[in-house]
């Protein structure tokens, strides 16, 4: 492993239609390239966050949390001039951000979240520069690649609107905070670009910093990111044009092959690695805190936690004159409420318990289910109706030290009034900030996303209609071997270039498969 | 309600009992009007005269005779029935009829073409009814259909007097009250009587409508039933009337078929004439010129050609669309001989494009439409035009788009290059020495240079979804010779044929 190079700047499949790789993906080429370190930058979100952090994880891979923020009053992004036939919509340009500390991390939240609630239509918000100003503490700004601000006003007015530009940046963010970012795609333009950076850079005593720009794993994958591309922009791939890219040059690539091609930017590579160092914040470091349960004067929550439990054991085990019983539900008792002591988890099991209270107090029906049903402390509390400790259920299922995961207690309600007064009780009882409601969103399963990757092709919808009956046919583990198998099997020159088409619509499906939006709404 | 309310009511039909169906076969054979034609209708060897022209009944020729009768008669033009060609002609008719009032009704029975307009109100338009009935008959004939106009307040009278039923008037205005004093003279039969009704008028005496008018309305009830005031009311021109108008679609469409089997281009040129003439016609008719013009030839063996022309203005100048329609088919010919042409035109505008004041003078448009098409029977199409890029990532991509005249200013690239670069075309090919992933040596036109500085590779690729699927690199080199002879250019390395090339000269 090396950590000549690490890569601060990739989009992961989460870039809704513009990256060609899935975040586990990123990371395991990463890991294979020696990469030591990654950041995933995605289009305002960090929906893929969390599962680049679990895999890169599990690879020693430093995971570097940060995200692309839509900015107005920076311009509008790259586009092929007007002379030349394209299709390329405005859009506003986009602000490479990573979280160097947990502050960052919070800031960086709360700046995408202000500006997605003043969004009128998806994926049209942006931030102000006010908002920027506001939220600066603790990121890293990166100048961007094309899709950057300094892209867009250096083709639109030059050098000088592009120094501007910088300039602005260093007053936001701080004269250590922004960074003069290089990508090299072997483009004409960009290489222009490039070198009006790097003097830039040197004027304002910026340093540079060299990104590949990311969006997909490995060099074949360009082609999903194509397929990408055209769904995107509701068009066929035939007829996408200048929205496709120049080059399947934005993938990871190892550190040798960046220095080389960085070899003429001095210290453009070697800042990565500074920079890496600086970017202390990750995921596992998010410093989260349970809530805090109120309780009266002289407990803790740990103490008030076992004084209810000890209610709830005499409670629950005292009618069924079993003295053995009771006594195993004792000594269960009083483990889970050691580990929940050590987990500091006392907090959730009293804010889960007072919730059943008021429910029960009010005649809401209401009963805690899945996992939480393996614990006695949820059943003395009765949070669940299951009495574990007879039925001899294992509590490790719902709680574990090794694990390292969170209590996760569902509680089922009635729906229509009797669910809303249990949720006006909850915002009423802990604060309208400290009570969310979430939701779902739709992942792609087999057959739409095979539906929507068939799109682009409309050519050979009938191989996509094939695809979908595969996807019933074939929902086990071997599924890609087999089609890695079927479609990579050349013939003749036109057999070669079905085979070639039939598996990046292969990989477009797997890769599409499960990524948390909607497309629908997008067609 | 028509007659009341409307106030006049004009019909447009044939002269007495001339058949309708012959006058439109005839309609695109102008030069068979003087001679004597017979429509034949029915499958061989049953079939039957179902329309002739005047000549032809003078000769003697009636409806119903056989095939074998009628090839008694010398010189008869015998016609085969074409329902197609009938329903196209009757849709010209019910538009020249619709020229006159946006309200007009298909009343057309047994073969006959009735068409009913309400020209109630169009007077500051086209004059008093008698300039309006002129004016109508002479629009037809424009499309080489002979027809009686009559003009009047009650609906069933004018149409039963425009069938010609009263003798075959071409121009007829039945003032309003004066109804019955024309349908007088006419036999019963007009007033559609049943056969048991007509049986009882024939013992009673009753010929003519006037004799029915005269019968007591209570009398006639008694004997006749409910029915007998219908027939008063018809006979006495007070039989009420309610309209319902169709809409017509302007389909600017010809269709002919050919007695025989043709070859030969110039002679379909003859019947393409005439055609065209109806549509120009049509056309003009609504201010309005043909935009383009589809022929669709029906060949012999079941096939069809079919090629479109498009002049860069809408004309209605008939001699111009046989020039284009014959250069077309010169280019394109069918390949077999054509039993049938299809016409379908596109309407468009009129309107000239306005140039500056100062501007010099354009040749004339129909002029330059004749020229480029016979350039394009010279190099062949899409070779004429102008070059248009494509929306790709790929150098040199283009299309040829038809000529189109623009006033706009074309835009210009914004930022000076430093450099000028030459492009040839085609790039020249190269042999190319690589060294260490660079070019080290290239050998163009007979000698060769050392790169001395070399930028690059530009990476390019796409289209990698078909065959057409292309991927180069460039370099931007500067080479010398051994006697200090330099050269910057541009190369070009096509990865997916392993061809290099100087794309360009950079000066």
């Amino acid at each position: 492993m090396t950590d000549r190079y690490i890569e601060l700047h990739a989009n992961s499949a989460f870039s809704f239609l513009e990256g060609g790789s899935q975040p586990e993906k990123l990371a395991e080429r990463a890991f294979e390239l020696g990469i030591p370190a990654l950041a995933m930058m995605d289009r305002n979100g960090f929906y893929g966050s969390a599962r680049f952090h679990k895999t890169a994880s599990e690879n020693g891979i430093k995971a570097h949390v940060g995200a692309e923020v839509s900015v107005t009053g920076l311009g509008s992004r790259l586009t092929p001039p007007v002379w030349l036939p394209h299709q390329h919509l405005s859009e506003p340009t986009r602000l490479a951000l990573l979280c160097e500390t947990r502050e960052g991390y919070q800031n960086l939240c709360q700046l995408i979240t202000r500006f997605k609630l003043r969004e009128t239509t998806k994926q049209e918000g942006a931030a102000k520069p006010t908002d920027l100003e506001e939220y600066s503490r603790g990121l890293v700004c990166l100048t961007g690649g094309e899709e950057g601000p300094l892209a867009a006003a250096l083709m639109k007015d030059g050098e000088a609107a592009g120094r501007a530009v910088v300039e602005r940046l260093v007053r936001t963010f701080g004269q250590g905070n922004v960074y003069v970012e290089v990508q090299r795609h072997r483009e004409r333009t960009q290489e222009w670009r490039n070198q009006a950076a790097i003097r830039i850079a040197e004027s304002l005593r910026l340093p540079m910093l060299a990104t590949n720009g990311v969006r997909y794993a490995t060099r074949y994958d360009r082609e999903v990111a194509d397929l990408f591309s055209a769904i995107r922009n509701h068009t066929r791939l035939d007829k996408a044009g200048r929205l496709l890219a120049l080059n399947n040059q934005r993938h990871l690539r190892a550190a040798d092959k960046m220095v080389a091609l960085f070899r003429n930017v001095p210290g453009a590579v070697e800042n990565t690695v500074e920079l890496s160092s600086r970017l202390s914040f990750q995921l596992s470091d998010l410093g989260y805190e349970f809530p805090r349960y109120p309780v009266p004067e002289g407990e803790t929550m740990d103490s008030f936690l076992a004084k209810r439990v000890a209610e709830g054991v005499a409670r629950r085990y005292g009618p069924k004159r079993d003295a053995g019983l009771l006594e195993r539900a004792k000594k269960q008792v009083a483990r889970e409420l050691k580990l929940i002591e050590k987990l500091g988890f006392a907090g959730y099991f009293l804010i889960v318990w007072d919730i059943v209270e008021y429910c029960k107090k009010s005649g809401i029906l209401i009963q805690g289910r899945g996992s939480a049903a393996n614990s006695a402390v949820c059943y003395a509390l009765e949070i669940t109706a299951i009495d574990p400790v007879g039925m001899e259920l294992l509590f490790e299922r719902f709680l574990s030290e090794s694990r390292g995961e969170w209590p996760d207690i569902d509680l089922d309600l009635p729906s229509e009034e009797k669910r809303e007064q249990a949720i006006q009780y909850v915002y009423q009882r802990y604060g309208q900030l400290g009570a969310a409601m979430t939701a779902n969103v739709i992942t792609y399963r087999g057959k739409s996303a095979a539906r929507e990757v068939g799109k682009p092709w409309a050519s050979i919808l009938s191989r996509c209609n094939a695809y979908r009956g595969w996807s019933r046919t074939t929902s086990g583990r071997g599924q890609t071997i087999r089609w890695r198998g079927r479609f990579r099997t050349p013939g003749s020159m036109c057999s070669i270039h079905v085979s070639r088409n039939t598996w990046s619509c292969a990989c477009g499906y797997r890769t599409s498969r499960g990524i948390s939006a909607s497309i629908r709404a997008a067609w | 309600m028509c007659g009341k309310h409307v106030g006049r009511i004009a019909q447009v039909g044939w002269g007495h009992d001339e058949p309708s169906i012959g006058t439109l076969r005839l309609h695109l054979r102008p030069e068979l009007h003087d001679k004597p034609c017979v429509v034949l209708e029915g499958e061989p060897p049953t079939e039957t005269v179902c329309a002739l022209n005047t000549r032809a009944r003078l000769l003697g020729l009636r409806r119903g005779m056989t095939k074998v009768e009628v090839e008694t008669f010398e010189n008869v033009m015998v016609l085969q029935r074409s329902l197609r060609i009938e329903a196209s002609v009757r849709t010209v008719l019910l538009e020249c009829a619709g020229a006159f009032s946006p309200r007009i009704e298909d009343r057309s029975v047994d073969g006959l073409f009735v068409c009913m307009a309400d020209v109630a109100g169009t007077e500051g338009l086209f004059g008093p009814p008698l300039m309006l009935a002129k004016q109508m008959r002479q629009r037809v004939r424009s499309v080489s259909i002979v027809a009686s106009v009559t003009i009047g307040s009650n609906a069933p009278t004018t149409v039963r007097l425009a069938r010609g039923l009263g003798g075959g008037i071409p121009l007829r205005v039945v003032p309003r009250g004066e109804e019955a004093k024309a349908l007088g003279p006419l036999p019963v039969t007009v007033l559609d009587v049943t056969e048991a009704q007509a049986e009882t008028f024939l013992t009673w005496g009753i010929r003519s409508v006037a004799a029915v008018a005269a019968l007591p309305e209570k009398s006639l009830i008694a004997r006749l039933g409910q029915d007998a005031k219908r027939l008063l009311q018809l006979a006495h021109g007070k039989h009420p009337y309610l309209m319902q108008p169709i809409d017509v679609p302007f389909v600017l469409e010809e269709q002919a078929e050919l007695d025989s089997p043709l070859d030969d281009l110039e002679s379909l040129l003859f019947g393409l004439s005439t055609m065209l003439e109806q549509l120009t016609v049509r056309a003009r008719s609504r201010v309005l010129a043909l935009a383009s013009v589809t022929i669709t030839l029906r060949l012999d063996g079941g096939g069809s050609h079919e090629r479109t022309v498009n002049p860069r203005v809408p004309t209605n100048e008939k001699k111009l669309w046989l020039k284009l329609l014959q250069l077309e088919l010169a280019n394109h010919p069918p390949n077999a001989s054509i039993l049938g042409v299809h016409l379908y035109a596109e309407p468009g505008v009129t309107s000239k494009v306005q140039l500056g004041l100062f501007s010099p003078q354009l040749p004339e448009p129909g002029r330059l439409d004749v020229t480029l098409a016979k350039i394009t029977a010279i190099v062949g199409d899409g070779n004429v035009g102008m070059a248009v890029l494509d929306d790709t990532r790929r150098i040199g991509d283009f299309h040829v788009e038809p000529f189109s005249i623009t006033t706009a200013e074309p835009p210009s690239p914004t930022t000076t290059p430093l450099f000028g670069l030459r492009l040839l075309r085609p790039a020249e090919r190269t042999r190319v020495e690589i060294r260490h992933g660079q070019p080290r040596e290239i050998y163009f036109r007979s000698r060769c240079y050392v790169a001395e500085t070399v930028y690059g590779p530009w990476l390019k690729g796409g289209d990698w979804w078909n065959e057409s699927i292309w991927g180069n690199e460039q370099w931007d080199v500067v080479g010398r010779t051994i006697d200090n002879a330099l050269l910057v250019c541009r190369l070009s390395h096509d990865f997916i044929l392993k061809d290099w090339r100087v794309a360009g000269l950079y000066d």
